[in-house]
């Protein structure tokens, strides 16, 4: 993406024939900004947006990324990661263009960042109150595998009946003695909505109730914004006899020594069994460092 | 069911010819390179941004590589950043006719008009190395003064059926105007194959009859921002088909046809005439509980447009090792369950 | 009308009523004076074309508004801390779309705050403050948000040209 916005930011600066401030025409930011103001009085519920046309492909972040160009300010130190990792190419992507068309600084350590868009995970540092964090969702309906039916899913979401979810849950059990949501497991937000936290794993979705921060949600391909306001009860859907669980590693990470970090594997040449890292690698680098 | 038209006069030779006139030799192609060589693929493009502008769309084309969709791409984030004036509208009885075909009649008032097609012109392979600058050797082409110019203006061929009350009115179906602008834009092969399947029989069996179609440049009006005067601002090529579904659909105790209108920018005609089929379908099928997909509405407007396709299939390309590992991690524990 | 505002200010402004929405109760700064945030706020947030009422002494607005009755508004701005009425015919949405239920800024101005203890989304716990609302405007506002999830959502701008907001989530007892 960069060097075509190279070429597109060469015909002129802003005001010229180049692009405007944080891309996004006037309009569409006063559209998405009236969305969240509402989104954020109605937690969980998702609401539609005339999703705009981005220079990123639909699927790839478009709805996070018209949420962190309508609402981020010159001031703002923008972190983006993607599974956790600031290196990867569409994170570095989605980064370049929100500081190149806002001025605003970059970083990758997540205590300096006021503006976090993320794909996947929700970095493991606490984050404090007034930062933004910016979630792209592929699904927005957790009610989707419900029924693949908007005019339906959005009945049940008006109606409150979560009776197919719930019963999707028991199956689970009946069948497997335990929930078969990976990642995705839907979440019941104060207020009653139920609302699918985006990918993160089980280990973040339990760091969501009460956070300080808030947490906006895009989807750009459904067009539909949603989100949650700090110190808000965000709880997974669960049975009382059947606790949420999240995932358990077997190992601490290799780099860090960390035990209560989301892990993934990495490496495992030569027959040699994958070792478990931090998918947060920014967290990981910082523990190394502190620990030298 | 199918009617077919008659060569008169080597117009199909003629079609051809107009078809191919212009074919240059591939080299480093520059945009209006690009319309010459590839015009339709670029009319795919213009079709499926929904921005008529050739030039930019065979410029985006050559910077995708000819990936028409990733062209799209380019083509729509460029014109959502421009300024947008107000709205402007067309009437398709405006439209100047360049090709006008009627399959359900032989012989319609104003006449049949095959303007440049290569509809009726064999599928042979042309390996010569030589640019078609000229017609292919075999070709009788018609002196030109044989040729018909087309008239200004056609009466619409339904007409003649409506006044005599074979087309039922059009029922006020909620979302109909709404999935007509989706399929103007909506992905080509995505929209051929769905048509194709209620065509085949995975619909509620419906014999449809192409109508017209016709395809010519649409003029477009707007208001001029000082006097309030509706101006002339320009033409943009455009492709209209009227279908209409004869069969008593089961439950549906109207037997008058059934219409639908499909329409394109450009001239990749089968955008047109799988737009009006499976608009035809869906008003049908409205009231059904559960359509098959080339008669739901609701499922057509979801699947059909291939930027939201393109890009979310093409998004399993991004990382997902944190998801999976989550999924991997279920998958030990119900390991550990089966061993154990 | 005076000169539209830089961009980037508009993103501030934004941020700040971004920030109130996610923490009520709690002022948070926009422009120097009342008259300066007001204008920040409606020209960062909503259009020319946005169906305003109007209520109050009548505040100064950064656009020709397309004035609607209260019941087709999306937006009603109030001059002052009561609306004399025009809140509670504002939109409150409807259970398949709650976000229709209207946003009302107040221009707040001078005058005695109610003093009252906020809990709900945004807040840990709970919040003793003060709102610069008219105690029965108050009275209309739990009314209209009392059938969730319809409602509407509040935006005060004080003297100081600071925002403060009061979502439809947040339940507000009075205090001594």
């Amino acid at each position: 993406m960069s060097a075509a916005l190279d070429g597109l930011l060469a015909g002129g600066a802003a005001g010229r024939r180049g692009y405007n401030h944080a891309y996004l025409d006037e309009a569409a930011k006063r559209e998405v900004r009236r969305t969240l103001l509402k989104a954020l009085c109605l937690p969980g519920h998702q609401i539609p947006f005339a999703s705009r046309e981005m220079p990123v492909a639909r699927g790839w972040g478009s709805g996070g990324l018209q949420i962190t160009l309508a609402t981020v300010v010159p001031e703002d130190t923008v972190k983006v990661i993607d599974q956790g990792d600031d290196e990867s190419l569409n994170a570095l992507g989605i980064r370049d263009l929100v500081t190149r068309t806002t001025g605003a600084a970059a970083t990758t350590e997540t205590p300096a960042a006021t503006l976090i868009q993320t794909r996947h995970r929700i970095p493991e540092d606490g984050l404090a109150e007034g930062v933004v964090l910016v979630f792209q969702v592929p699904i927005a309906d957790p009610l989707r595998i419900v029924d693949a039916r908007p005019s339906v899913t959005r009945r049940m979401h008006a109606e409150g009946d979560y009776a197919g979810v719930w019963l999707y849950l028991y199956e689970d059990m009946v069948h497997h003695d335990h929930a078969s949501f990976t990642h995705s497991h839907p979440v019941e937000v104060e207020g009653g909505y139920v609302m699918s936290p985006s990918p993160i794993p089980r280990h973040d979705v339990a760091r969501l109730d009460g956070a300080p921060h808030i947490s906006l949600f895009g989807a750009g391909r459904e067009a539909t914004l949603y989100a949650v306001p700090p110190y808000t009860r965000v709880r997974p859907l669960a049975f009382e006899d059947r606790p949420f669980e999240t995932e358990r590693f077997g190992g601490p990470c290799v780099r860090c020594g960390s035990t209560g970090s989301f892990l993934v594997e990495s490496g495992g040449e030569d027959g040699a069994p994958p070792r478990l890292v931090c998918s947060d690698t920014d967290w990981c680098r910082r523990r190394r460092e502190r620990a030298r | 069911m199918y009617t077919t038209i008659l060569d008169q006069s080597g117009a199909v030779a003629a079609a051809a010819r107009l078809a191919r006139e212009g074919a240059i030799a591939p080299a480093t192609a520059g945009e209006d390179d690009l319309c010459r060589l590839l015009p339709l693929l670029v009319d795919q493009v213009t079709a499926e941004a929904g921005v008529f502008e050739p030039r930019v769309c065979a410029r985006a084309l050559r910077e995708a590589r000819g990936d028409a969709a990733r062209a799209v791409s380019l083509v729509r984030a460029w014109a959502a950043t421009l300024p947008r004036l107000p709205e402007c509208r067309v009437d398709a009885r405006a439209m100047r006719p360049l090709r006008r075909i009627t399959p359900a009649f032989a012989d319609p008032p104003g006449g049949q008009y095959l303007g440049a097609t290569l509809d009726y012109a064999q599928r042979l392979l042309d390996l010569d190395d030589a640019p078609a600058t000229g017609p292919p050797p075999g070709d009788a082409v018609p002196a030109p003064a044989a040729a018909r110019p087309l008239p200004a203006a056609f009466p619409r061929a339904l007409g003649g059926l409506e006044e005599r009350g074979l087309v039922a009115e059009p029922e006020a179906i909620a979302g109909r105007t709404g999935l007509r602008h989706r399929l103007c834009r909506a992905e080509t092969g995505a929209m051929t194959a769905l048509a194709y399947s209620g065509i085949r029989g995975y619909g509620q069996r419906s014999d449809p009859t192409l109508v017209e179609l016709r395809q010519g440049m649409l003029p477009l009006r707007v208001a001029h921002p000082d006097s309030g005067e509706a101006v002339h601002a320009g033409e943009v090529a455009a492709t209209l088909a009227e279908v209409v579904l004869y069969r008593v659909h089961d439950g549906h105790a109207d037997p008058r046809l059934s219409l639908g209108v499909g329409a394109t920018c450009g001239r990749v005609e089968r955008r047109a005439i799988s737009a009006a089929l499976l608009d035809a379908n869906c008003a049908r099928a409205a009231h059904d509980a559960s359509p098959p997909p080339c008669d739901d509405r609701e499922f057509l407007s979801v699947v059909l447009d291939g930027q939201e396709a393109a890009g979310f299939v093409e998004h399993l390309k991004l990382p997902h090792h944190v998801t999976f590992t989550s999924d991997l991690e279920r998958l030990g524990a119900l390991g550990e369950e089966v061993d154990g | 009308m005076t000169a539209p505002a830089a961009v980037p200010d508009l993103h501030r402004a934004y941020r700040a009523v971004l920030v109130a929405v996610s923490y009520p109760g709690r002022p948070v700064p926009v422009a120097a004076t009342a008259g300066a945030a007001l204008r920040l706020v409606l020209l960062s947030t909503w259009d020319p074309g946005t169906p305003l009422a109007l209520a109050g002494a009548a505040p100064e607005l950064p656009w020709e508004a397309v004035l609607v009755p209260a019941a087709e508004a999306e937006l009603l701005v109030v001059g002052g801390r009561c609306s004399g009425g025009a809140l509670a015919g504002l939109p409150r949405g409807d259970e398949d779309r709650p976000e229709i239920g209207a946003t009302a800024v107040y221009s707040a101005g001078r005058g005695a705050d109610l003093r009252v203890r906020l809990r709900g989304p945004g807040i840990a716990g709970h919040l003793d403050t003060t709102l610069p609302l008219d105690p029965d405007e108050l009275a209309v506002r739990d009314q209209a948000c009392a059938d969730w999830p319809r409602g509407v959502d509040l935006l005060a701008v004080d003297d100081r040209g600071r925002i403060t907001a009061l979502p439809r989530t947040t339940r507000v007892e009075p205090r001594r």
